[in-house]
């Protein structure tokens, strides 16, 4: 099983777009595949097919403990496991300051506690668990990175999202994480684009994924219509970049699920 | 009053009665009727046959008769006496539209259908194969092979021994191919050397090719052996002479056979050497792109490519050689920042323009291009290393690749399916002489050295393949030519056939000259290799005569009773059969997914009668003949045979085809007592009316739907549409300020709409705005706005631009079957009979009615 961060140092990047449509893609490439949210804003449910804000999630399991885990998660028709943030209620509050007080407490005192919890999360085969965090730099997006094996950073074509790349860069390089940066919602019109794509490139050399998800206006329409835009559009550009993404990831889930169980096998 | 509403009243109430007793409805077409008065309805749930044989006959007969589905009774008995003109049926098969009948692998139709028809039993067969291949042991073939290399290396080392063994094998060969022996052993020599060719050709590597090609030379030996001591007694003068005609046709043919299977005894397939690292390092080179009637949208995407190689910017300079001396030519030249270059007078065509340029550029290398071959971003970092490495050097040469179908490809639509005619020369010959040290220059897709060019007094004036003829003169001072192939740029064939005849004309008639003026056995400098491979390449083009002997052979004798071939049937067989039969099994090896087995046949066929004419003026008076420019870019609006090209084979095939019904009389008539002999005669017969089928088929033009010139390419692009969503598809074809697009589905785009595409060059997109110009379906056409020089050099970029752009041409060619291949000619063959009489049907209903010719 491997684990993937889906981060992004400027709010509005598409991460949970991403998450939501590679956990589509990555299910149909026969990966058991468990999306969870680690973010406050509790919208990943949306991608999912539900209507509201999910109520049980990350959140319901950190306050009530006892339970199972799995209890919390959703499954969509296409066999996609969902575990939201949750903590949504009935008047559209959310939690109140006690409980606040004791999910701030617990993601700021234990560094790795998204990485225990799933660590008790067992997925079959060449499973992948795709983690969408909350913006960078934030406590949601420290246990996210902790807990993945390969961090996902998306990159819109914008100038705020470069300023703030080479700081996150080097944080992930002191951590020593494998890291893909993938831009998203790229507009080959825009000249501003271009440009930018040229910039990252040098910067990032191969660590940029070669795969640009370009910028449709097919993505939030179909959010809108409770669609899954890959099959609702397939033949849409941004789609068959989804499509390319989805088949790197698959490609290194395997590949560095083998070389870890021939590195194991070669220490017994 | 009273009694008129009462008749209809009856009539109504009797029919309702009626059509209750017989189960129908009252208002049921009168068809329906005629059934049910014959036939009860069937039970439920049981098929109603009656009433479907009953509406298939009356759809037959509407069909035929022409009624229409609401016309009345009276239209059926109009129609049944007087019938409206309707169009005649053809019976030539409409190749492009029967294109589904191939199979998956490409095949010929009729192939394609038996096969469908015999999968199942095939399936058990090849899974029957299969079970039994797994089973048997496997042998490594690349390793014995490998391992036989190195062994002949270390015993090529050994002092005497090559000499020793080579003269061993020539008295062994010598000896095989004299020793006399009776017709039964010979038969049995025959079937063991098949048997060998069989097991040989199943295994990979070149040793079997040699293996193959070895015992190919020692049955055509024999075979010649015979011929020359057995065969060459003859009744009479007349008998003698054409006997005679045609022993030196099948000499022509031997030698050709011989000098082939050397000059392709090893193809080098050399690989591209690095260049140094730094390119400060690296020489300059010019470019030159002559050109004289074309027009400008031909020539600016070759200029355009030509300015983006990936080479220095100080040290790359490209010149446009304009012959024709337009302003239009000048502007585009100023405006993108290449080189233009005009002269006085227009002495030797293209030779003369180059060497004009070369008095006035400097750079250490040339670069020639033809104006309509784009070359691609990586044509000079895959060729100037070889320059670096071998100082000698002084011509590298590359394929020329043409990504649209030459008349051939396109009237057989053989196109990407079989070989064309170029194949074997750019995939094969080239690689095989280039082992020789005997690649030589081709007009195009090449860079020379400057110095040894000029050494040699420039490109060569004297005839009319200049290029030849260049690196000929280059290799007689000791320079050395290398050959890649590796395609680099990539053109448009000739669109009509008229046009490629009239280009193979000034080839045979240059390499005559060249034969006569500079003839390679005569003068210094050339190894003995070197003069084989020239002069083979210059043989080669004097088939016409060879090729038409063999037509009109048959003939001789089923006119007149003349026996040309002094052999009983039984040894004809025993000797012609092996040696056609082995080599024809080693050519299809050698020359394998380069050209399929016949098609050679066909093509010269094709050519013949026009090349001999002008070979043989220029073999006897070099001097005589004009250069004649190969037209491009034109458009063929309607399908028409070409009778003007196809009139000397109209008359072969009224030769041949005569001469088989003369064939047929004197089996039951004269020759009663020999009819085997009629029999092979009809055979051949056959043979040659089916490749001149053939050579008539493809003077028949298939329409080109076109409106510009469009050059057709395929790669990936991005639509971006008004409102934001993207869209996959792929290009179709591309002319100056257009792209043609492909869509995934229909998306109800109009005329006029605006729209981005975006193209990409590795990681680069590029992005140009557009407006829909035309909207069919999934067939989208797009008009560039505010389209520039710079924009079409992006575009250049992403498309023919490309290193990998024809990388995989050579993958895309299917290995030569040579039964497929033969079932495929004889097809062709029939369909070209076929045109040339739906084509005769025209001209005489044409000429009959006074009517234009249909457009169809």
């Amino acid at each position: 099983m491997r684990t993937i961060a889906v981060i992004s140092s400027v709010g509005g990047a598409g991460r949970t777009m991403l998450t939501a449509a590679l956990a589509g893609l990555l299910t149909n490439r026969r990966h058991a595949v468990l999306a969870v949210e680690c973010d406050p804003r509790n919208t990943l449910a949306l991608y999912c097919g539900l209507h509201d804000p999910a109520r049980a999630g990350l959140v319901s399991h950190m306050l009530a403990p006892s339970g199972d885990v799995g209890a919390a998660a959703l499954e969509s028709e296409d066999g996609v496991l969902w575990l939201p943030w949750g903590g949504a209620r009935d008047d559209s509050s959310t939690l109140d300051a006690v409980q606040a007080a004791k999910v701030s407490a617990t993601l700021h005192g234990q560094h790795s506690w998204l990485r225990q919890l799933l660590a008790r999360v067992d997925l079959p085969g060449h499973g992948v668990v795709l983690i969408d965090a909350a913006t960078w730099p934030s406590v949601h997006a420290a246990q996210a990175i902790d807990a993945a094996d390969l961090v996902l950073v998306v990159v819109p074509p914008q100038p705020l999202a470069c300023i703030t790349l080479p700081r996150l860069r080097g944080e992930l390089k002191a951590l020593g994480k494998a890291t893909l940066y993938v831009a998203n919602a790229v507009s080959p019109a825009a000249q501003l684009h271009t440009d930018i794509l040229t910039l990252l490139r040098n910067l990032l050399g191969t660590e940029l994924s070669p795969y640009r998800i370009h910028a449709d206006t097919g993505i939030p329409e179909a959010l809108a219509r409770n669609e899954n835009f890959c099959i609702s559009q397939p033949h849409s550009q941004a789609a068959h970049d989804l499509q390319g993404l989805a088949t790197w990831l698959s490609t290194w889930t395997r590949q560095s699920a083998r070389a870890s169980a021939s590195s194991a096998g070669g220490a017994t | 009053m009273s009694e008129a509403a009462a008749s209809p009243r009856m009539t109504t109430r009797l029919k309702l009665l009626l059509a209750r007793q017989i189960g129908v409805e009252a208002d049921a077409a009168a068809r329906v009727w005629a059934v049910r008065l014959l036939f009860r309805e069937p039970r439920e749930g049981k098929r109603d046959w009656a009433l479907h044989g009953a509406n298939a006959l009356s759809n037959q007969l509407r069909d035929e008769l022409a009624v229409g589905k609401d016309d009345g009774f009276r239209t059926w008995c109009t129609r049944l006496f007087f019938r409206p003109r309707r169009r005649r049926g053809r019976l030539a098969m409409d190749l492009r539209r029967a294109r589904h009948l191939r199979a998956k692998q490409r095949r010929s139709m009729l192939l394609g259908r038996i096969g469908e028809w015999l999968k199942p039993v095939n399936g058990v067969f090849i899974r029957t194969g299969h079970a039994v291949s797994s089973r048997l042991p496997s042998i490594p073939w690349m390793k014995v092979s490998e391992r036989v290399h190195q062994s002949s290396e270390t015993m090529d080392r050994v002092p005497y021994l090559k000499p020793l063994i080579l003269l061993l094998a020539l008295a062994v060969t010598l000896a095989f191919w004299t020793t006399p022996l009776a017709i039964a052993d010979q038969f049995r020599l025959f079937i063991l050397v098949c048997v060998v060719m069989f097991i040989a050709r199943r295994i990979p590597g070149r040793w079997p090719t040699m293996l193959m090609v070895s015992l190919s030379i020692l049955m055509t030996g024999r075979y010649i052996w015979w011929r020359t001591t057995q065969t060459l007694n003859f009744a009479s003068t007349i008998e003698a002479i054409f006997g005679y005609i045609l022993f030196m046709a099948e000499i022509y043919t031997w030698i050709v056979l011989f000098f082939g299977y050397i000059q392709t005894v090893w193809p080098l397939n050399r690989q591209p050497q690095p260049l140094p690292d730094d390119p400060a390092e690296w020489p300059t080179v010019d470019i030159y792109i002559p050109t004289y009637n074309e027009p400008l949208s031909v020539v600016s995407p070759t200029v355009l490519a030509a300015k983006s190689m990936d080479w220095p910017r100080d040290k790359l300079r490209v010149y446009l050689l304009d012959d024709g001396t337009r302003e239009e030519f000048h502007r585009f030249a100023t405006e993108v920042g290449v080189g233009y270059i005009t002269r006085e007078e227009h002495r030797y065509a293209k030779a003369g323009n180059i060497n004009h340029a070369l008095k006035l550029t400097s750079g250490e290398f040339v670069a020639i291009f033809d104006c309509d071959h784009i070359p691609t971003r990586s044509f000079l970092q895959t060729t100037m290393g070889e320059f670096i490495v071998d100082p000698k050097c002084a011509l590298v040469q590359t394929p020329h690749h043409f990504f649209s179908p030459d008349p051939f490809e396109r009237n057989f639509d053989t196109f990407m399916r079989i070989p064309n005619e170029g194949s074997l020369f750019y995939g094969l010959i080239q690689d095989g002489n280039d082992f020789w040290n005997a690649a030589f220059f081709c007009g195009s897709c090449a860079v020379i050295r400057r110095g040894p060019l000029e050494e040699v007094g420039g490109i060569a004036v004297e005839t009319v393949t200049e290029d030849a003829h260049t690196a000929l003169k280059l290799h007689r001072r000791g320079y050395r030519s290398a050959y890649l192939r590796i395609v680099q740029a990539a053109g448009l064939a000739t669109e009509s056939l008229s046009g490629h005849i009239g280009q193979r004309i000034r080839w045979a008639r240059g390499m005559a000259q060249i034969f006569r003026v500079d003839n390679p056995w005569l003068g210094k400098g050339l190894s003995f290799f070197q003069r084989i491979c020239y002069s083979n390449a210059m043989l080669h083009f004097f088939y016409g005569i060879p090729r038409l002997t063999f037509m009109l052979m048959p003939s001789a004798y089923m006119f007149f009773g003349l026996h040309v071939f002094g052999a009983d049937a039984v040894s004809v067989m025993a000797y012609v059969l092996p040696y056609l039969f082995v080599s024809g099994l080693a050519n299809s090896r050698i020359q394998g997914q380069y050209r399929h087995s016949f098609w050679a046949e066909v093509y010269e066929s094709v050519l013949a009668w026009y090349t001999v004419l002008p070979t043989t003026v220029a073999f006897i008076n070099p001097k005589k003949g004009k250069f004649n420019v190969t037209a491009k870019g034109g458009l063929i609006e309607q399908e028409y045979l070409d009778w003007a090209t196809s009139k000397p084979y109209v008359w072969l095939l009224a030769i041949n085809l005569a001469a088989l019904v003369a064939g047929i009389v004197r089996l039951f008539t004269a020759d009663r007592d020999e009819p085997v002999s009629v029999l092979m005669n009809m055979v051949w017969g056959l043979f040659n009316v089916a490749m001149l089928g053939a050579a008539v088929g493809v003077a028949r033009e298939t329409r080109q739907v076109r409106v510009s010139h469009h050059i057709p390419l395929k790669v990936p692009a991005t639509l971006i549409l008004a409102d934001g969503k993207t869209v996959a598809c792929h290009t179709e074809n591309y002319s100056t300020g257009g792209l043609g697009i492909v869509l995934p589905k229909t998306m109800g785009l109009k005329r006029g709409d605006p729209i981005g595409v975006s193209l990409s060059r590795g990681a680069m997109d590029y992005y140009f705005s557009a407006v829909v110009a035309r909207s069919s379906e999934t067939h989208l056409g797009l008009k560039f706005e505010d389209w520039s020089h710079e924009k079409e050099t992006q575009l250049i970029q992403c498309t023919f631009g490309r290193a990998d752009a024809w990388a995989n041409w050579e993958k895309e060619l299917v290995t030569d079957a040579p039964l497929h291949s033969f079932v495929e000619v004889i097809e062709m063959g029939f369909q070209g009979v076929l045109r040339l009489f739906d084509a005769g049907l025209d001209a005489v209903e044409a000429v009959a009615l006074r009517r234009p010719r249909r457009s169809e």
